[in-house]
Order: structure tokens, then sequence, then C-alpha cells
């Protein structure tokens, strides 16, 4: 390693470094000296180390998010919905090209939302309201679905409404059932859903692998 | 395609932290007997309709008729319809760590996950509508005392299915 490295040496290796604050003395001093030279370098890299300041400082040790499937989903509200940051000019120098990612459009609504979501994510765990049922998020995996929630105050509930669901054919009939509580069931094991009115009375068994959905054998 | 290494730390630090729910998610099984349960809840479907005749059902179904007027009311409230007929209803414990189905109907269940109790009571719960073997929607809630949750779901005939689940 040089102890004054050349310019051309200001890779991405090295700013990861320096973000993280782990250059030797020769490194951050020869570092120092090139972006005093270069107030474009400089900008560059102050910004993206002011989106690792935001996400060590909002990164709890340990956060459980409250649902991973909405993550792909709130990066792309926070992609679609993020102003986008005033980008540099780009610079002439090309001592700098290997940092050009900086540059890119996606970059800063990406580091935007990526910010966003973490932050999301880390209040989501202690939201609470004042005494009503809350509705943090909705997720639709059907793009033909709409899903909407909002807390209806008039009638004290939450609301989850579905648009653009295809109907139930007319011809099809609902089985539906008053079922007692199913009580635990045995690793591995069918849950049988058994009548309130009768707990000797099975209704529905239940396949133990839900992973894909439920499956269902109703018993006459 | 190469990847800046802030943008490989930020997503690795962000799938770091959702992979174990994901791995919880998928290994999730029936509770042994001895689980806890943070809750029970109430689920009842109902069909919404302007026609005061109920659809045929083979099964009767049985409720609190005080919990079923004030449900009735609620709903009356949100869904522009002027008759609610419970058709279904399933009453289970939401087991700890481990998920719990509420199956008024095979036709449409609710698939309910515990996140341990709310800060100011209640349940914080991940929940999941399914119509058959299709999952309509995901949602994560808070489910309080006499705050029950309406899921509006597909029309049927002349009206619309209506999943409500509360805390009991």
């Amino acid at each position: 390693m040089n102890a004054t490295p050349p310019p051309d040496d200001f890779n991405e290796e090295l700013m990861t470094r320096w973000i993280d604050g782990q250059l030797t003395p020769a490194e951050l001093e020869a570092v120092e000296r090139a972006l005093a030279a270069d107030p474009h370098l400089s900008l560059e890299m102050e910004s993206a180390r002011h989106v690792g300041s935001l996400l060590r400082e909002h990164l709890p040790a340990a956060l459980e998010p409250a649902s991973p499937e909405f993550f792909t989903s709130r990066i792309m509200e926070e992609v679609q919905g993020a102003p986008v940051l005033a980008l540099l000019p780009p610079s002439k120098d090309r001592r700098i090209g290997l940092m050009s990612w900086l540059r890119q459009p996606w970059f800063a609504p990406l580091a935007s939302a990526s910010v966003v979501a973490l932050l999301f994510l880390a209040a989501n765990g202690s939201r609470s309201g004042a005494g009503s049922t809350e509705v943090a998020r909705v997720y639709a995996p059907d793009p033909n679905v709409v899903a909407t929630a909002f807390y209806s105050e008039e009638a004290g509930a939450t609301v989850i409404d579905l648009q653009g669901l295809e109907a139930v054919p007319a011809d099809r009939e609902i089985r539906a059932f008053d079922v007692a509580d199913s009580g635990p069931a045995a690793p591995g094991q069918p849950r049988v859903f058994h009548a309130a009115n009768d707990p000797d009375r099975a209704l529905l068994v239940m396949a133990p692998d839900t992973v894909d959905g439920p499956r269902f054998r109703e018993l006459n | 395609m190469r990847l800046c290494p802030l943008l490989t730390a930020v997503l690795g630090l962000v799938f770091g932290i959702l992979s174990p729910a994901v791995a919880q998610d998928k290994t999730a099984t029936v509770p042994a007997s001895s689980a806890a349960s943070d809750a029970q809840v109430e689920g009842y479907l109902f069909f919404a309709a302007n026609d005061a005749s109920a659809p045929a059902q083979e099964e009767k179904v049985v409720a609190d008729a005080a919990v079923l007027t004030a449900l009735e009311g609620k709903l009356k409230k949100v869904f522009p319809y002027s008759h609610f007929h419970l058709i279904g209803r399933h009453t289970q414990k939401v087991f700890k760590e481990y998920e719990s189905w509420v199956v008024p109907s095979k036709d449409l269940c609710l698939k309910i996950d515990s996140r341990g109790p709310a800060a100011e009571g209640g349940v914080n719960v991940h929940l999941q509508l399914w119509q058959d073997t299709k999952v309509l929607v995901k949602s994560d809630s808070v489910l309080r005392a006499d705050k029950p949750i309406f899921l509006g779901g597909p029309h049927w005939r002349t009206g619309r299915l209506i999943f409500v689940v509360r805390l009991k």
C-alpha cells in the first residue's frame, strides 16, 4: 500500500472503508487531500457518508419486522413517492468515474427509500394508537386487486376493503359453519375443526402443510 | 453486474434483518399442547346484500345476539348494504409464535400470526385472508377489544362476502 495513494486508487472499496472509518492514517491523509482539492468529490463522499450514518443511527441492533412480505411493496412505494434528491452535475474529472453510481438516477431514490423503509420498520414495532385497532399496512399480491385500509371512527372498526377481486360464481355454494375452537394439534398432523354445537362432530380437516395455502377436506 | 459496496451493504443489512422472519413463516406449524395463547378471537363470515332473505345454509350458525346486533350496526356504517346475513362463525385461540386459522368457511378463511401483545392493549397480528388457495390480502394490524376488523371480500350473487375478526 502506498503511503499516499494516487487519485486513481480512489475506488469504491476505499470509499466504503472511509465511510466506515477504517482507513489507515496514510490513506486517510491522502483521501482528505483529494477531497480538499475536489469539491465534487467531497460532496459526493459526504452524501454517501450521510446515508451510511442514517442507516447506522436508525437501524436497531435487533429488529423483527412486522411482516417481511411488505418489504418490496414498501420500497416500491417509497421509490415512487420519494422526491428525487438534487443530483450533482456530472464531473469532468475522470478520477471520480468509479463512483459514478452515486449519480445514477436510481441511487438517490433507492437510498432514500431504504432509509425511509428502515425507519418505518423500526417505528412499526412500537407503533400504537389511542385505543383503536390499527392497520399498519395492507398488501394484495394480485396486481389486479386494490387493497385499502382505513379506520372508521363512526363504526369503531378497521376496514380493509378489497376491490378488483373476481366475483364468486353465483352458482357456487359457500360452505360455512359454526366452528368451535380447534385447539392445538400435534406437529405435522392435520388440524381438525369441530362444530360449535357438537364438540364430537368434526366438520373440516386442514392439511398440516399450509405454505401453499390451506387445503381442506370436508367431513359429512 | 457489479453492485456498489454501499448498495450491497444496504441490501445485505435489510435482507439479513428480514430473513429470520421469513424463515419463521415457512416453518410455522401447529403448536404443542402446552402452547400459550395471546388471545381468543372470533371470526364471522357475513353475506351483505340488500335482499332480506339469507342464502340457504346447511349449517345453523349461532352467535351472541348483542354482539351480532352491534356488529351489524357497525357494518352498516361502512358497507352500503341493508342486510348482513351471518353465514359462518369460528372462535379460535391465537397462539404465540404459531399460525392460527379462523375458518368459518373453507371458501374464505383467515390466517393469524400473533406478534405479541400491543403496547396499549390488544394483540399485534399479521393477517392473511385466503380464498381457497389464493391469498387475497396480507395485513399487519392491532386487534383491540371492541375494535373489530372488517375485510371486504369478493362479491357473490347479489351481494358481497365480508369477513369480520374481533377479540373475544
